[in-house]
This record gives structure tokens, C-alpha cells and sequence, in this order.
């Protein structure tokens, strides 16, 4: 029975989805680090090359392929050619993999709100994080019970996103216009808060600053490319689920261009927010008439779980006065940046269902969430954390790269590039020239080599190690080829039988 | 704070704020015709 598709409330909501599921933890604890060890200012002209060469082409992709043929990732690929339905299954299959172990992130946030409240932290946030937060174990091999603190929070999770999610893009619509807008409102109060602080304005320098001979090493390219790549939610099917929403007249290209630049928007400003806060930081840890310098907030700078689960509690605590309440600002701020990426990864494997079985979004959410909790909880168990660093880093590092790289050759090359141009110029209000065929045929696929490239060579020459944990000498061997190469090839084959299943009609 | 500072500050702003602005402004004024 054919029913009609759901729609976005309104185009602002659909923009505001877009914009929550690309801005997530990745804004405040990656690119503000990164920017800083790649030159500081001069890292934002990579970067605007890196957003308008391959970030927004590869969104107007992504959404125009969504809402032309109204089909998430994998029926939407298996219109081009049949067997790409495979792929997008694949495509979708990491995304779910995604939120499986992104919901772990937040599951510690939740714990962290609670701690925050009595800054339970002490004076030893690295120990408290390590030993009391996770208990972590010794290593991958000792896994160990889950943790009961973080299965409250890994519960209090899949809860929201079930809740959000059960009557798809139409409570999406509504929740995402308190869950866009309160994480910036909130980081604005840190911002200010930190800036009448001492210290604050020269963690800004240091961020800022430009050291413009960096930009001649290629590496800081690369990075630009590999954040503005991982920052938009792309090659993951994420926009092409929430395109295929939008009606069939809908505007793509100039929705892009500002679901792009709000969030790198939003990135450029957590950098003032962290690198204020690090400079106070630094400059707690000298006499008052000692100005801070660039060796005093290279202590200090950290990024990833490092900064938001160490450095920003130690800060925290060291604030003046009112500490519990900025912590439980912080830790808001981190839940709703993150919730709006998990239950957008979600959305967009559970699309591929609802296109092809027709089953309804309540039933794919609690089905989802019910298959999706107990897998998530070998995440918060005592050897979680290293399965964690395994299982992202290779979705990462090569799951989403080569997604990314086949999007980009299937439209390129295989889709009719031309009249998919004309198709969005017809119905946007930014045209589109030659420019955006450039960038996907020819600039976003050779990053994308290149980054995989250069991963692959490190895995093979070095294997990944992991992030450093005092007394660890890095992931064994048997851990990465499970967690790491079992869970892409997992979701590859998983991809096979959901493509090979179901009713012939709607095999396209 | 160095000017080369307070200058990237001002490219990053223009950049992305400013590029929003047009953007968002070309979105209201199509809507309204």
C-alpha cells in the first residue's frame, strides 16, 4: 500500500536537523586542537578550501540525491545501478555502527552531569576518568561486567533517541529546534565566563595566531580535508536519509551552503570557548604575575575524550565560583551536541528499511534500540574504552573514506552528472557551475585516496596503537582485526543479505 | 593579542558569519517573492 512519504515541518527544521547531526562533540574537541597544532589562524585557509572544494559540494550530493529520489542511502544508490544497494546498505550499516559506540560518549556525559554536580573529580580528574568513570581494565582481553553508572547513562540514551525518534522526521523537527540552539546558547555562557577570567585571552592568541610556514606541509591539508570530511556527517548516508524528506520542489544547494558554514561556524567559535578556558587553565598553574605562555597551554591542550572528560573538569573546578552549575552547563552542552549525531546515524539506517519493508518509524526506532542497547553496553564494560578506540578509528579511518570515495565515483561517473547539475539548478537558489563537478569528480576523490592512502600505510607499516594510556603498549593485533577490519567487514556482509532480501518490487 | 591574531579572528568571521548571512538573506528574500 503506498503511503505518503513523511516531510519535514517546515525547510528551517530540516536545515536545523542538518545542522545538529553535522555539529556534534567532533566542533568542541577536535577541530579547535587541531587548528591550534596546524598553524592556529592559518589553519582556517585550508580549511575554507577544504569546506567549499569537497565539504559543501559533497553535502549538495548527499542532499540532492536524497531528495530526488526520496529513498535513503541504500534504495536511493540502488536506483543508480542495482548492485549499488549493496553499497548503500554497507553505507548505512556503518552509520548504525556509529551510533552504537557514539552512544557511549554520551553515556559517560550523563555521568558526568551527575559528578559534575558535587565535582566529584577532585584534584584528579585523569585517575577519576580512568579508574572511578570506567574502571578500565588492563586491555582489550579483560572485558569485564559493564559498568553500572554508564549503563544508566547508555540507557538514559537509547531512551531519548527512541523518544525522538518514534515518529520519525516529524519529532525530529520539533526536538531539534530546542537541541540546535541550547548547546551554542550554553557555550556562549562558557565563553563568557571564561573571557573575564586571566589567562582567557591568551589561550585565544595561541589559537589564532597564524604560523603561516605550516601550510606548506602537505599533512596540514590533509587535516583540513580529514575534518571538514568527518565534521558534516558525510559518506555515512546521514543527509541522504534526512534529503529524502524534503518534498519533491525542496531547495538542496543553498540549504547546503549553510548547514556547511553553520557548522564550521560553530567550530571556529568552540575554539574561542575551549582555547579561553586551557588559557585560564594555564595560567591557575602560575603566580598571578606570570603571563601565560605557549609552552604553558601546550601542557594544558588536549583534544578528544582528553579534553572534555579531563582538562574541562579540571577547569571547572578551578573556576572562581558557581563551579557545579558551569559543570552542568558543559555537560548539558556535550549531551546535546552529541544526541542530535546519534539519532541522525540511526535515522539513516532505519530509513533503508522503512523505504524498503515499509515499516513504520515507531517499530524501526524501538526495534533499533532494543537490538542496539545490549550491543552498546560492551562499550561501558571495563575493557570497553580500547574497543571504543578500535571500533571508531577504523569506521573512521576507512569505513567512511571509501564510502565517501564510491559516493563520489558513482555520482561523478556513473549518474549523469550534468543533468543531476540541472536538476538541482532548477529548483535552487544558489546555481551550481562547473566548480561542483570539479570537486566531486576530481578533488574530493583524490583527498579521499590520498587520506586512505596514508592510513593504510600506517596500519600496515605501524598497526594503530591506540591513544597513550600510561602502562599500555597499544592494541594487539587479534583486538584491531576483530573490533577494526570485523566490523567493517560485518557491516559488508550484512549489507549483502538486507540488499538480496525482500520483496522483488522494491529491489530496484 | 598580535594583529595577525585579531586579523585571522576578523578572515574567520567575515568567512563563515558573514558567508551565513548571505546565505540565510538569499533564503528569506526568495521566500518572501
Amino acid at each position: 500500500m503506498a503511503k505518503t512519504r513523511d516531510r519535514w515541518h517546515s525547510r528551517t527544521a530540516f536545515i536545523m536537523a542538518a545542522v545538529g547531526s553535522a555539529v556534534g562533540l567532533g566542533n568542541v574537541w577536535r577541530f579547535p586542537y587541531v587548528a591550534y597544532s596546524n598553524g592556529g589562524g592559518a589553519f582556517l585557509i585550508p580549511y575554507f578550501v577544504a569546506l567549499f572544494t569537497a565539504g559543501i559540494p559533497m553535502l549538495i550530493l548527499e542532499m540532492g540525491i536524497g531528495q530526488r529520489m526520496q529513498k535513503g542511502v541504500p534504495l536511493a544508490f540502488g536506483s543508480v545501478r542495482k548492485p549499488l544497494q549493496w553499497f548503500g546498505w554497507w553505507a548505512a550499516g556503518l552509520s548504525a555502527g556509529i551510533v552504537i559506540y557514539y552512544s557511549t560518549i554520551l553515556a559517560w556525559s550523563w555521568v558526568y552531569l551527575w559528578h559534575s554536580l558535587t565535582e566529584a573529580w577532585g584534584n584528579t580528574p585523569q585517575d577519576f576518568f580512568a579508574d572511578t568513570v570506567l574502571k578500565r581494565s588492563s586491555g582489550p582481553g579483560v572485558i569485564g561486567w559493564p559498568v553500572l553508572p554508564l549503563v544508566i547513562g547508555m540507557a538514559l540514551t537509547w531512551l531519548a533517541i527512541y523518544l525522538i525518534l518514534r515518529k520519525g522526521v516529524r519529532s525530529v523537527s520539533k526536538v531539534v529546534m530546542v537541541t540546535v540552539p541550547l548547546p551554542l546558547i550554553l557555550l556562549a555562557i562558557l565563553l563568557v565566563r571564561a573571557l573575564t577570567l586571566p589567562g582567557a585571552m591568551k589561550g585565544i592568541e595561541f589559537y589564532l595566531t597564524p604560523d603561516f610556514s605550516k601550510l606548506a606541509n602537505p599533512k596540514i591539508w590533509l587535516d583540513a580535508y580529514g575534518q571538514i570530511f568527518f565534521s558534516l556527517s558525510l559518506a555515512s548516508g546521514v543527509m541522504i536519509g534526512y534529503g529524502s524528506y524534503l518534498g519533491k520542489k525542496a531547495e538542496i544547494t543553498n540549504s547546503a551552503f549553510i548547514t556547511g558554514l553553520a557548522n564550521c561556524g560553530t567550530s571556529f567559535f568552540a575554539g574561542l570557548v575551549v582555547f579561553s578556558m586551557l588559557g585560564y587553565l594555564a595560567q591557575t598553574g602560575l603566580p598571578a604575575d606570570v603571563p601565560v605562555n605557549v609552552s604553558h597551554v601546550e601542557k594544558v591542550a588536549e583534544d578528544g575524550t582528553g579534553l572534555a572528560f579531563v582538562t574541562f573538569p579540571t577547569a571547572i573546578s578551578k573556576l572562581p565560583a558557581l563551579n557545579a552549575l558551569f559543570g552542568v552547563v558543559f555537560f548539558v552542552a556535550l549531551l546535546t551536541l552529541g544526541i542530535d549525531s546519534a539519532f541522525a546515524l540511526q535515522e539513516a539506517f532505519t530509513t533503508g528499511f522503512h523505504d524498503k519493508w515499509h515499516i513504520p518509524p515507531e517499530k524501526l526506532a524501538r526495534v533499533f534500540v532494543l537490538i542496539a542497547f545490549p550491543i552498546s553496553l560492551l562499550f561501558v564494560t571495563r575493557g570497553g574504552y580500547y574497543w571504543f578506540d578500535i571500533v571508531d578509528h577504523w569506521i573512521c579511518s576507512f569505513g567512511l573514506v571509501v564510502s565517501g570515495l564510491i559516493q563520489c565515483i558513482i555520482v561523478g561517473y556513473l549518474y549523469g552528472i550534468r543533468d543531476f547539475r540541472d536538476y538541482l539548478n532548477g529548483q535552487s537558489e544558489v546555481k551550481l557551475g562547473d566548480w561542483w563537478i570539479w570537486a566531486l569528480r576530481y578533488v574530493t576523490p583524490v583527498v579521499l585516496l590520498v587520506i586512505l592512502a596514508v592510513n593504510l600505510i600506517q596500519e600496515v607499516t605501524e598497526g594503530y596503537k591506540g591513544g597513550e594510556i600510561e602502562g599500555y603498549d597499544g592494541h594487539p593485533r587479534w583486538a584491531t582485526l576483530v573490533g577494526g577490519w570485523g566490523t567493517v567487514l560485518f557491516w559488508a556482509v550484512l549489507g549483502y543479505f538486507l540488499w538480496k532480501r525482500g520483496p522483488r518490487s522494491d529491489q530496484t | 593579542m598580535p594583529l595577525s591574531a585579531w586579523l585571522m579572528f576578523g578572515f574567520g568571521c567575515v568567512v563563515l558569519y558573514g558567508g551565513l548571512a548571505v546565505c540565510i538573506g538569499i533564503a528569506i528574500r526568495k521566500r518572501d517573492k
